[in-house]
């Protein structure tokens, strides 16, 4: 009798196993992302990371497909912790709801910034909006700004 | 010994019958008066001096009687002038006798009668090897029944110590005593013990699995149903907790049982210190046993299918360590688990200074210049080694053993199914401990309602304990 439940068991891993295949990326192919940019110029939307990958598309969907197509490593947004827009494309943020982290936090900046400086400073000085934040209605977002090489985030 | 084994009359052709072909057996014809008795005993077994000395002489120089019956009654009732004297009822009993360091002498056609005259000859009792403390007894348990249970006695000299004697074994005939104190053990926990001593039906009783698995009944576990242990304190403490003691003869542990995980993470060493610092260190065993079964089977998940649940710094670290590493986070922490494993199996068969150069030479050499040449990454090192240093945090070694092969099965799981895997490992994990019972006592009971709150407490004040 126990040796048919333990039958049954296995059988229903596997099956549990084909329905839902696991299937998992080993961490050493992966690209953590710390910083996204975020721009849209002449209709097309440019996506640009700390880890130098970068995108284009007509929407973000496309961007980042164009980004993992052609990434050395799979581009990992899940650890992406700020979220870079350029001013005046704010509209585009609700577009990365279902892609990154809803405690990643958001600053608009005039132009793309030294992303891997810009990751630095703003670690040490984080910005106060998250996506959640923006989502639930707090539209005012600080602004990241460079002068001679210095950054400096405006509330 | 089991009964009715030899048949037949105690005539000396019967006896010598059963000894035939033994080299050590050895027999004397004796002549008292008029009447001629014979004498057996086995060499090695028995003090030829002794023999000689407190048997052969007094029968030969005081004994006479006007019959052999009167003679057998004298001998019974102290002419012979030895502590121990007792009748044997039939060849299955002098065959007993005789391989348990007796001298038997038989009286044709009236009966037998043996003498101990045991050979001194047994190792002495040493510190404890193992479980060896800063502070407590140092006398363990050596394999000589007798020498063990006269320890236990040293410890507890309440005459409410029980002993009860038998044997078990066809061809071994091992001499086992059941031990416990009246009115502190429950008498259903003893006579439990009891009927699975007399239930068992094997050839040998002498080897520590043997033991354990025929007293356990054989079940499909990995984890202890016994507690072992060659503390003879450690034992006596156990005895006073109410539970049942076994000792075996041959084999320099006693045992006890009902076993729960609680008891398996006591060491000791706890009884030795202030009850603050012992449940302190007791809730940091709890902590290495997790991490010892846990961890690499959380990297795994972690490292293969939810990395975003590493915050990213440590992300980054673990990345650049594998740089160049030819080997998926899986197969190396699988590998490694395996290494380790050989390691350990390779020091336990070789002396204890090769088993340490090997140990040096395997751990630090081998891994290190596997991590130098990226062949491994120093992050699975790191989990691999913790685990395994976790592992030798728990006080039982069988119980380690069995926290072993389950984390090599929650590895596993977690590399086909990540967190959910090993979720699922560990769930089955505490199913399979819930199940298991020692002398019909749960294994978990420890952490049944209203005793977990005891148990992180640790270690009562002595005073406390009862």
């Amino acid at each position: 009798m126990k040796r048919w439940i333990v039958y049954l068991l296995i059988l229903a891993a596997v099956s549990f196993e084909g329905a839902y295949s696991f299937t998992g990326t080993d961490v050493a192919k992966l690209a953590p992302v710390e910083v996204v940019w975020l721009e849209e110029r002449d209709g097309v939307l440019y996506l640009q990371t700390d880890t130098k990958d970068f995108g284009t598309g007509t929407d973000v969907q496309s961007a980042l497909a164009d980004m993992k197509a052609s990434a050395s490593g799979t581009v990992f947004l899940d650890t992406a912790d700020f979220l870079l827009i350029k001013e005046g494309n704010e509209s585009l943020i609700e577009q990365m709801y279902a892609i990154l982290r809803p405690t990643c936090m958001l600053c608009v900046a005039a132009q793309m910034p030294d992303m891997e400086a810009v990751a630095e400073f703003l670690t040490a000085h984080e910005p106060n909006v998250t996506l959640r934040q923006f989502q639930n209605g707090k539209m005012t977002l600080p602004i990241l700004q460079e002068i001679e090489g210095r950054f400096t985030l405006l509330a | 010994m089991e009964q009715g084994r030899y048949p037949g009359k105690m005539t000396d052709e019967n006896i010598r019958e059963i000894f035939a072909g033994a080299g050590d057996f050895n027999f004397r014809e004796l002549t008292c008066g008029q009447w001629t008795l014979y004498a057996y005993a086995i060499d090695g077994l028995t003090s030829g001096g002794d023999a000689s000395e407190y048997v052969v002489k007094p029968i030969t120089e005081h004994l006479s009687a006007d019959s052999m019956e009167q003679l057998y009654q004298k001998a019974l009732r102290g002419m012979i002038y030895n502590s121990v004297a007792s009748a044997c009822e039939d060849l299955d009993s002098v065959a007993l006798k005789l391989v348990n360091g007796f001298c038997v002498i038989l009286f044709p056609e009236v009966g037998a009668i043996a003498f101990e005259v045991k050979t001194g000859e047994k190792r002495s009792i040493s510190p404890p090897e193992v479980e060896h403390t800063a502070k407590g007894a140092k006398d363990a348990f050596v394999e000589t029944v007798r020498s063990n249970t006269s320890l236990v006695r040293r410890h507890l000299r309440t005459p409410d110590l029980k002993f009860y004697e038998t044997q078990v074994g066809k061809h071994s005939i091992t001499n086992v005593s059941v031990a416990w104190i009246e009115g502190v053990t429950d008498i259903t926990l003893v006579e439990r013990m009891k009927c699975r001593l007399e239930k068992m039906d094997t050839d040998g009783f002498v080897t520590p699995s043997a033991v354990e698995e025929l007293i356990t009944g054989s079940r499909a576990t990995a984890f202890p149903l016994l507690q072992y242990t060659e503390r003879a304190d450690r034992f006596s403490e156990g005895l006073l907790a109410g539970r049942v003691g076994v000792l075996v003869d041959g084999i320099p542990l006693g045992y006890l049982a009902p076993v729960d995980l609680g008891v398996l993470m006591e060491s000791p060493e706890d009884w030795g210190r202030d009850f603050v610092s012992a449940s302190c260190i007791r809730i940091l065993r709890y902590g290495a046993l997790l991490l010892s079964l846990l961890l690499p089977g959380l990297f795994i998940a972690m490292a293969t299918f939810h990395q975003e649940m590493i915050p990213l710094p440590l992300l980054r670290a673990i990345i650049e360590s594998k740089e160049s590493v030819p080997f998926s986070t899986t197969f190396e922490v699988l590998l490694l688990l395996l290494a380790f494993e050989i390691l350990q199996e390779s020091g336990v068969h070789l002396p204890a200074s090769i088993g340490q150069s090997v140990s040096i030479i395997g751990g630090i050499v081998v891994g290190t210049a596997a991590v130098e040449a990226k062949l491994i990454s120093p992050a699975a090192l790191i989990v691999v080694s913790v685990a395994g240093v976790c592992g030798y945090v728990l006080p039982n070694r069988d119980f380690a053993d069995g926290i072993r092969v389950w984390r090599f099965a929650l590895a596993g799981l977690s590399a086909i199914a990540g967190l959910f895997g090993w979720t699922v490992g560990f769930l089955i994990l505490i199913i399979h401990l819930s199940f298991l019972t020692s002398l019909d006592v749960a294994y978990l009971s420890p952490f049944s309602k209203g005793r977990s709150v005891s148990l992180l407490r640790g270690i009562k004040k002595q005073g406390d304990k009862k």
